[in-house]
């Protein structure tokens, strides 16, 4: 099947094929060969051939990716012993050359981490991570170099969860770095770290993190499933993998905890969860998730728990608000005036006079308009994203109301839903709330009061029977479990009597504070 | 007693669709189950039975419905595993078994159409004048056939779920009417002849409608010994709550008004105002709370009927049974042309199907139990 007949002249004697098992020769030659046909073409490989212990010494090969790779560390800790100091010091090549790769291995390479390995795909896959891959001649392994360093971002605050007490540190892209930051938070040999690689091509490294005594092993035995099933050619975030996790995917509630923060982690796993990171993702995915997870902020268990237990109050007020508050607007203007006040309404009514639309119409008119300044400002660079809030102020707030478009009801109405939406901590939540928002003005709109039960026995119903990783979504509010309860939605009670973990992840030692001798473990 | 807790805990998840529930579940399903569209229509027919003493009747008939909740545990204890029609069958022999399994399928269709009319005509009153009847039900059928369909768990987890909201609603019902009443009302006290009250208390019992489908469900409940109490303590609230609602409808309108009105309990809060006034008329407010009370009534009903239905039938899929009646419930529950008519049929229902169903059913069954076991223990001496 050649088309081309310079296609000839380059035979290749090595194909990569992920999951092969190609020995390393003792041929070095061949070795190099086939490790240059099969990265051919990639320019940012760095390829090095020298002789240890001299002109007359042994061939040795190495090779890593450029910029991936600690290039002084190679340069001063690889080659020069094995290039230069060899020569100088005894013994000399000559005296050791039968036995110069345990050599090498024991007392030449001033490198913390090397390993062997014997095949031509794991050498290959070890240099593309960053490490380098040393080959000597008349010896049929590669000895891995550990020397990944590449330009990271340092640690910064994480931008999606701030916290105005408590620790300012996120995670990063590195998955090292993320790992380094639980493990100062849980200096447990019990916290186990669990690495694989996802993705044929991307090659991504996946941590899986928890804590051996606590953690539920069937949620452990249902992610390994999952992962197993996952056959993808590439995982650029944690995102691709969340959505493998989610159980059911039409639904606009996640099924999985999305975090940027490794105190966040760390509580989780210390409360018999699992930890998931993923290199080249800042976000971390925590399973089992409960609804009361996701409305609590790190900073709740930092304040003191009156507060705490304030602020719980406030984001459920400010959720059901964020949901309901233009359907039942429209309710009340088109089905219910006489519920409220007849002052108010009889106010409301007057500046709808000269209003050409429906509730309704004037509901979506407003909610879409919001959504699209929304959207245009998070994709703008931050010195324009200002005039978007000058237009969208001026445009919407005044110049809507005088031109008769919608009353300027409507328009405090979803002034105020928009900023509940925002006082809701997770980000996933807030994008799960615009699209229920939406079914509740739908459903307002057809059957008033009425139509919004109805919405929301359906919205109850779908929540109670959403489940992840066999965790009722709900849970501990229903079922109810008053244990978990005291540290729930609604309330927080002071550390000192939260002495159990939270029974609905299934933690396999449950008691988080000693109290008497059977107790403590 | 952790570990004991921590192997609930695992049974719960490693079976997560075991579709069974615990005991207390059972309480707060009874509770939703019986509260329903009777407290709108009670104290009507209790005061025009009773008159003063309609409170007195109501305590009175709410604490003799414990006592068949009592027989129907004691029966239920012991026969969970064959199921409701089983346990017919096994009791009165196979064919009067599935006679009466028939009758209590009938029970359940009629009882979720007449609970589904009254709730569509007091929707239509007071909150959608202009919607079609046909319209305000269908909806409400729809979801409660979907739900249904679910099985028993997402059903008792939807009820725990909306529990807090529902209390929450109960305890604003009560505070807003305490203040403005006339206490004087009631007297004189114990003004009628002793035959007027076993009448009236007769007839009250139905306002207690539903506590039956304590005995559809107890092959489904985990550990049917601990149901007695949650079941006993959640129809000794109802008791209370509809004994205050009639002291308050008496206080307030007194006898003679009372009699003459369709929903008392509505009127009544439509006199209330709320202090501070951001809401002016709560009646419609209340009114689309009350909407969670009845949904939780008639999904049980429908449950309860797509469990008998399956069993009479011999179907392993209930789903069947519940897609293939509900237009049968639809049709039920659009006879007849005004509240009144309703109001016949109810009564007629009342006085023959509830009658039967939840105080000589209970009774018989549990006699009969007691006497096969006494059989029992007397062949195997």
């Amino acid at each position: 099947m050649n088309l081309f007949g310079n296609n000839k002249k380059k035979q290749l004697t090595f194909e990569y094929i992920p999951d092969a098992k190609n020995p390393i020769e003792e041929d070095i030659d061949e070795n190099i060969n086939k490790i240059k046909s099969v990265l051919e073409n990639c320019n940012d490989i760095v390829f090095r051939d020298f002789k240890i212990g001299g002109v007359e010494g042994r061939r040795s090969f190495l090779f890593y990716v450029d910029g991936m790779a600690d290039k002084v560390l190679i340069n001063d800790f690889v080659l020069e012993p094995l290039m230069l100091i060899s020569r100088q010091v005894s013994p000399s090549y000559e005296q050791i050359k039968n036995f110069l790769v345990d050599a090498v291995k024991s007392s030449a390479l001033a490198v913390t981490e090397i390993r062997e390995v014997e095949t031509l795909e794991e050498a290959l896959m070890a240099a593309l991570s960053g490490d380098t891959a040393l080959m000597i001649d008349k010896h049929n392994k590669a000895i891995i170099i550990s020397s990944r360093a590449w330009p990271a971002r340092g640690t910064s605050e994480p931008s999606s969860e701030t916290v105005i007490r408590g620790p300012r540190d996120g995670f990063v892209e590195t998955i090292r770095m993320n790992t380094a930051l639980i493990r100062r938070r849980i200096r447990d040999p019990r916290l186990k770290v669990k690495q694989t690689q996802l993705g044929i091509r991307s090659q991504t490294d996946i941590a899986i993190l928890y804590i051996d005594d606590i953690v539920d092993k069937r949620v452990l035995d249902e992610l390994d499933k999952k992962l197993k099933k996952i056959n993808i050619d590439a995982i650029l975030d944690s995102g691709y993998l969340q959505e493998f996790l989610e159980n059911r995917n039409i639904t606009p509630l996640p099924q999985v905890q999305v975090t940027e923060r490794p105190d966040v982690v760390a509580a989780a796993l210390y409360e018999g969860r699992v930890g998931i990171l993923v290199d080249n993702s800042p976000f971390a995915l925590i399973i089992p998730v409960t609804m009361t997870a996701y409305l609590q902020s790190p900073e709740d268990y930092y304040a003191r728990p009156m507060i705490a237990t304030l602020s719980r109050w406030i984001r459920v007020f400010a959720m059901l608000v964020a949901i309901i508050a233009p359907g039942l607007y429209i309710a009340i203007v088109s089905f219910h005036p006489d519920i409220i006040p007849s002052k108010l309404a009889i106010s409301i009514a007057a500046t709808r006079a000269t209003v050409p639309f429906p509730a309704f119409i004037e509901a979506i008119i407003m909610e879409v308009t919001f959504e699209l300044i929304r959207e245009a400002g998070i994709r703008l660079p931050r010195p324009i994203g200002s005039t978007i809030g000058i237009v969208g102020g001026l445009v919407i707030g005044q110049a809507a109301v005088s031109a008769g478009i919608v009353g300027p009801f409507m328009v405090i109405v979803v002034a105020i839903t928009a900023i509940a939406s925002f006082a809701v901590p997770s980000h996933e939540i807030t994008a799960a709330v615009r699209i229920l928002r939406f079914i509740f003005i739908i459903g307002a709109s057809i059957y008033g009061l009425y139509g919004i039960m109805l919405v929301g026995i359906c919205f109850a119903i779908h929540l109670v029977s959403l489940k992840s990783f066999g965790v009722p979504v709900m849970a501990p509010w229903a079922p109810f479990e008053w244990n978990d309860f005291k540290d729930g939605l609604v309330m927080r009670i002071s550390m000192k009597y939260m002495r159990r973990r939270p029974e609905h992840y299934g933690p396999r030692d449950i008691i988080r504070q000693g109290g008497n001798k059977d107790d403590s473990k | 007693m952790d570990r004991g807790i921590l192997l609930d805990r695992e049974v719960i998840k490693m079976i997560p669709n075991d579709d069974k529930i615990s005991g207390i579940q059972v309480g707060i399903f009874i509770y939703l189950t019986v509260l329903g569209v009777g407290i709108l229509t009670l104290p009507a027919s209790v005061v025009k039975a009773a008159e003063n003493d309609a409170w007195l009747v109501t305590l009175v008939s709410g604490l003799l419905s414990l006592i068949f909740i009592y027989l129907m545990c004691k029966v239920g204890e012991k026969y969970s595993q064959y199921g409701y029609v089983g346990t017919l069958k096994k009791l009165f022999g196979g064919f009067l078994g599935t006679l009466i399994g028939l009758v209590t399928f009938v029970h359940f269709l009629v009882f979720t159409a007449i609970e589904l009319r009254i709730f569509g005509e007091t929707t239509k009153l007071y909150l959608l004048t202009n919607t079609p009847l046909e319209f305000i039900i269908l909806p409400l059928l729809l979801i409660a056939a979907v739900h249904a369909r679910a099985g028993i768990e997402p059903i008792v987890r939807f009820f725990e779920f909306i529990t807090p909201m529902v209390l929450f609603v109960l305890i604003i019902f009560i505070l807003l009417f305490l203040p403005k009443s006339d206490y004087s009302n009631l007297r004189p006290f114990f003004s009628q002849e002793p035959i007027k009250y076993l009448k009236s208390i007769d007839q009250t019992i139905f306002a207690y409608a539903g506590y039956e489908i304590l005995m559809v469900i107890f092959p489904f409940i985990r550990k049917p010994k601990e149901v007695r109490k949650p079941a006993i303590i959640a129809m000794l609230f109802i008791t209370l709550l509809y004994t205050l609602v009639i002291i308050q409808v008496l206080a307030r309108f007194g006898v003679k008004e009372t009699q003459s009105l369709i929903y008392p309990t509505m009127t009544l809060v439509k006199s209330s105002d709320v202090p501070g006034a951001f809401i002016e008329r709560t009646e419609g407010l209340m009114m689309a709370l009350w909407i969670l009370f009845i949904y939780t009534s008639v999904i049980s009903f429908v449950y309860g009927l797509s469990v008998v239905g399956a069993d009479v039938l011999k179907q392993r899929e209930r789903k069947h049974i519940i897609s293939l009646s509900l237009p049968l419930v639809y049709l039920i529950a659009l006879q007849g042309d005004s509240v009144a008519d309703v109001f016949k049929i109810s009564d007629l229902l009342t006085m023959t199907s509830s009658r039967f169903m939840f105080m000589i059913l209970p009774l018989l069954m549990f006699l009969i139990s007691t006497i096969k076991k006494g059989r029992n223990r007397s062949n195997e001496g």
